[in-house]
């Protein structure tokens, strides 16, 4: 890959919590240095930071932060430190707690995901992994036919909204934006895109073909097929054939689709 | 049940130009988190959005997170010599690219929910599926939603059960709509269930909500789902039936999940 990005950094959202762990939700006025105060609540009482996320939130006023903490070794009880955080200046609501459902533990209060602007959804891999697996199983070749006319669809319709979104026509530059979207929802972890007589993209760890890892003996990227057929064909007016050279889902590194417009 | 607001996380937003990205690598020791962020309301940098995940079995800590250096005092290369002067840290890295008009993190981000890699689905992104699939197979689309959702409701069974050791029905439908919740797939739920049947009432359920002013019924993945459940873990074919949905207009949506057909 050229000139390939550093990491990859993990960013989880919730792990599996078991022990002595303790979900927080804290929301504070956006502040420039509101975190540090609450992160020494947290140390002087001997709480361990552990996994979270923080958000800025309506438009810039506010800023969330969800995270949850080891509290096995902690000075401090959980509703001492709520307190003390609570009574930290710019803090306006603060919510902890665990809810548990046989040995699992889950946050007591609610957060709803955001992706540029819209609700979003996350599918852990192992659904991803059922749901296209069960596609295949269930219909087989008809589940491809299925999923490339659908993709088709898709991406006809991304590319009317990325060309009015972006004022721009250029078949790479937006090949480009796909593959950055794409790598910033997770459904690939790189990409590249190459225009020249013919169009070759690769994709690395792409999302429909990652559960078919072992289990194909053919290019198993229907989905992925219809979309790049349905935007290149869109944005160029001009008809196009693409196919999956490389696969995850045979062994290949990763999935390469080549397009050829059509005379 | 829907009354309690929810804690947002934003997971990627159209970030101004001068957006700086950081991805600070350190050990896990108590306190070290006060410590970066010391330094950046030190040089007067305000910290955005971000994640902060412990890994390699607990010993390392990373922190992925956007700041907005318009107000600060520093150059972003001192507040970085300040970070890797830390004792615990052990790599920093930073900075920002411009693709297709989109300010972007220059490394790769990894992803993950419950030991599992995660996927996000943006709303746009489901209706664009769901809405092609209409398009193009009409009620063919729903029969094939179904079908897909009945076959995965019997893989998630064997799999919740070989993975957690969750078993039985009313226990399995209890850990998958929390994990629904947890994955901002449903907004809340209210679940009921007796020897004859179940109700299962989903607030914004991602499948509909996408599909909301569509005006009918539009949960066929999850009447599959359902149905796939209670075939695999009592042997019984089910009846699924939407009775309300918000994408016909109603406040949520409810499943009734009848066990036997007789």
């Amino acid at each position: 890959m050229d000139g390939e990005r550093p990491g990859p950094y993990l960013c989880s959202i919730f792990s599996f919590i078991r022990g002595n762990v303790v979900f927080f939700a804290i929301e504070t006025k956006n502040v420039v240095g509101v975190l540090e105060p609450i992160t020494d609540v947290f140390r002087d009482a001997n709480m361990s930071v552990l996994d979270g996320f923080h958000s800025v939130h309506d438009d810039g006023k506010m800023w969330c932060w969800v995270l949850t903490v080891d509290t096995s070794k902690s000075k401090k009880t959980v509703d001492e430190v709520a307190n003390e955080i609570r009574s930290l200046p710019h803090v306006v609501r603060v919510e902890h707690g665990v809810k548990k459902l046989g040995e699992f533990l889950f946050p007591p209060f609610k957060t709803s995901f955001r992706f540029m602007g819209d609700r979003a959804f996350v599918w852990r891999g192992e659904f991803m992994k059922d749901f296209f697996r069960s596609i295949r199983k269930r219909w087989g070749d008809v589940g491809a036919v299925f999923m490339y006319h659908t993709g088709l669809g898709v991406g006809r319709k991304a590319a009317d909204e990325y060309i009015e979104l972006l004022g721009e026509q250029d078949l790479k530059k937006l090949l480009e934006f796909n593959g950055e979207l794409w790598v910033s929802l997770g459904w690939v972890s790189e990409y590249e895109a190459n225009v020249s007589e013919q169009i070759v993209i690769r994709f690395w760890d792409l999302f429909e073909c990652q559960g078919l890892v072992g289990l194909a003996k053919a290019p198993s990227g229907y989905f992925t097929r219809g979309v790049l057929a349905g935007y290149i064909n869109k944005i160029s007016g001009k008809n196009v054939v693409v196919r999956e050279v490389k696969c995850i889902a045979k062994g290949d590194p990763y999935c390469e689709f080549v397009a050829r417009f059509e005379e | 049940m829907l009354k309690r607001k929810s804690f947002p996380c934003i997971l990627f937003e159209k970030y101004p130009r001068n957006t700086v990205f950081f991805a600070v690598e350190t050990e896990n020791v108590t306190g070290i988190m006060t410590k970066i962020s010391s330094i950046l309301t030190d040089a007067g940098m305000s910290i955005l959005n971000g994640f902060h995940t412990l890994w390699e079995g607990g010993r390392k800590w990373c922190w992925v997170f956007a700041v907005n250096p318009s107000s600060s005092r520093k150059t972003v290369e001192e507040v970085v010599e300040s970070i890797r002067g830390l004792d615990e840290v052990l790599e920093v890295s930073y900075g920002s690219e411009v693709v297709a008009g989109m300010t972007m993190p220059p490394f790769s981000i990894d992803l993950r929910m419950i030991e599992s890699k995660a996927f996000v689905l943006d709303e746009h992104s489901i209706r664009l599926f769901l809405k092609s699939l209409w398009d193009r197979w009409g009620s063919a689309g729903a029969v094939f939603l179904y079908h897909t959702g009945r076959w995965a409701g019997k893989t998630m069974v064997k799999a919740w059960s070989r993975r957690f050791c969750v078993t039985g029905f009313e226990d399995i439908l209890s850990f998958t709509v929390a994990m629904y919740k947890l994955s901002g797939l449903i907004k809340d739920y209210e679940l009921k269930v007796d020897a004859e049947e179940a109700m299962v009432r989903l607030y914004e359920y991602y499948e509909c909500y996408c599909l909301r002013g569509s005006g009918k019924p539009s949960g066929y993945l999850m009447k599959g789902i359902l149905a796939g459940m209670v075939e695999e873990c009592m042997g019984v074919e089910a009846m699924v039936v939407e009775c309300m949905c918000i994408a016909a207009g109603d406040l949520y949506c409810e499943f009734r999940v009848k066990f036997s057909l007789d």
